[in-house]
């Protein structure tokens, strides 16, 4: 009797946990519905793909998108002064509406901060301390995405997926290209890809199947000291949205109060 | 020959009396800053992106994106702020000696890109607590001068409203909020035309 007790108290955690660790494959796929479900038995292609021609299709499939959405889960390496190595998460939403529509939430404690961008001016609001900024835009995503990033500093992580021409931004520079081989990420079989340029090593993980979108993404920048990484899990990915008609539009909530850019013109002083 | 010895040290003394304060004022300048900014050509390859209470340029990060080429760009200095980083002293003594890395060799003439500016690496961690960055961070509330950057505030801060434009209040000092890349900092300005403190 307190055998058959032990014994159960045992299995029970252990099966609950089992059920948890499967691989999350139906959940990660709400968009799916139309596509089979990524098979584990999927047979693999008779030739080994070339690296650039998965990188295509995976560029020309999302360039066929008039929209979607995604969650980036971003893991950052600092190397501190002590050569000690932290990794800083960051969780961020992403919308987008072929040509110039954009809406980025970024998660944290203190309340995120969101990014808009209607196709006329962008905006940055912050929750917490309730401010905001907004510039005017230029009218395609791609120079707003240049613009936030050279002039503002705010540079959106994976942004080389969200332009136009993925393609033509990743091929840059190129020393070498492997194809890994197939694997599953988050229950998902993927092409594993692996480059390399002067200053950064990077791999690449797109799901092999009718929508070869991009799954993981993790690179080296080996022009800084250390070499820290930086790996990427793009996750629910929502190829055919709803978006609401206001996501991306701006409108200051009451009492929010409008800050500049720190390199603006200084009009606190 | 031992009145000019006196005289050197008295000279030497002086020097001492006036720059050492001077020295202190600036790196404490310099620390805030980097709390922010992080970012600057002379920053070494620090690119803080700012948390736990103005903690200094403290760590080296990776870029966020595997380029397209001419992603950053040189940034230019920026005019009439950036002043604190030329006087950086060189890291070596407690920077960890983080200097620039040579280029790769067969970079194919690519320019090295410079770091990553300090608001492009998104780091949002709890900043009540902050990461174990340095001792920084303590350094700024002793002598805070006008024109650092914090990216916290002390407590108790009372907002007002000068000439349009909202400031907050801390104690007597006073600080105006601003973006700097997607974080939002605080700037120690004077205190506002027609506001008594």
């Amino acid at each position: 009797m307190k055998i058959q007790l032990l014994l159960t108290a045992i299995l029970l955690p252990a099966l609950t946990l089992l059920g948890c660790a499967s691989p999350p494959t139906a959940t990660d796929q709400p968009a799916a519905s139309s596509a089979p479900p990524a098979s584990v038995a999927s047979s693999a292609p008779a030739v080994k793909p070339q690296p650039r021609d998965v990188l295509k299709q995976m560029a020309a499939y999302l360039r066929s998108l008039d929209r979607f959405k995604v969650r980036v889960e971003k893991t950052t390496e600092l190397i501190l002064p002590t050569e000690q190595r932290l990794h800083a998460d960051q969780t961020m939403d992403i919308a987008v509406q072929k040509p110039n529509r954009l809406r980025v939430n970024y998660q944290n404690l203190s309340g995120g901060r969101q990014l808009f961008y209607d196709g006329k001016t962008f905006a940055l609001y912050t929750p917490g301390p309730n401010v905001y900024a907004s510039a005017a835009a230029p009218p395609t995503l791609d120079e707003t995405l240049s613009l936030l990033e050279d002039r503002y500093r705010i540079s959106m992580p994976i942004a080389d997926l969200l332009f136009a021409d993925p393609q033509s931004r990743l091929v840059q520079n190129l020393e070498s290209e492997t194809y890994v081989g197939r694997i599953l990420v988050r229950g998902v079989v993927c092409h594993h890809l692996a480059f390399r340029t002067p200053e950064v090593d990077w791999e690449i993980w797109i799901e092999d199947g009718p929508r070869p979108l991009p799954r993981r993404l993790v690179l080296t920048d080996k022009s800084v000291e250390g070499s820290p990484q930086m790996a990427a899990a793009l996750t629910d990915w929502d190829v055919a949205p709803q978006f609401a008609t206001d996501l991306f539009a701006f409108n200051p909530p009451p009492n929010a109060e409008k800050i500049s850019f720190v390199d603006e013109a200084p009009a606190a002083k | 020959m031992h009145s000019a010895l006196s005289t050197y040290l008295k000279r030497a003394m002086t020097v001492a009396l006036i720059v050492g304060p001077m020295l202190a004022l600036v790196s404490v300048d310099v620390e805030a800053r980097g709390g922010g900014r992080g970012g600057g050509p002379h920053a070494g390859r620090g690119g803080g992106g700012g948390f736990g209470g103005g903690g200094g340029p403290a760590y080296r990060a990776p870029r966020a994106n595997v380029g397209g080429g001419g992603g950053y760009g040189v940034r230019p200095p920026p005019g009439g702020r950036g002043g604190g980083y030329a006087v950086r002293p060189p890291p070596g003594g407690g920077g960890g000696g983080y200097g620039v890395r040579p280029p790769p060799p067969g970079g194919g003439g690519r320019p090295v890109r410079p770091p990553p500016p300090g608001g492009s690496v998104h780091v949002d961690v709890d900043r009540n607590w902050g990461y174990p960055v340095g001792a920084a961070a303590a350094a700024v509330g002793t002598a805070i001068a006008v024109g650092a950057i914090v990216s916290t505030l002390p407590p108790n801060c009372t907002t007002i409203v000068a000439d349009g434009v909202t400031y907050r209040n801390c104690g007597g000092t006073y600080y105006a909020p601003s973006y700097d890349g997607p974080n939002v900092v605080y700037e120690v300005v004077p205190p506002p035309s027609g506001w008594n403190r």
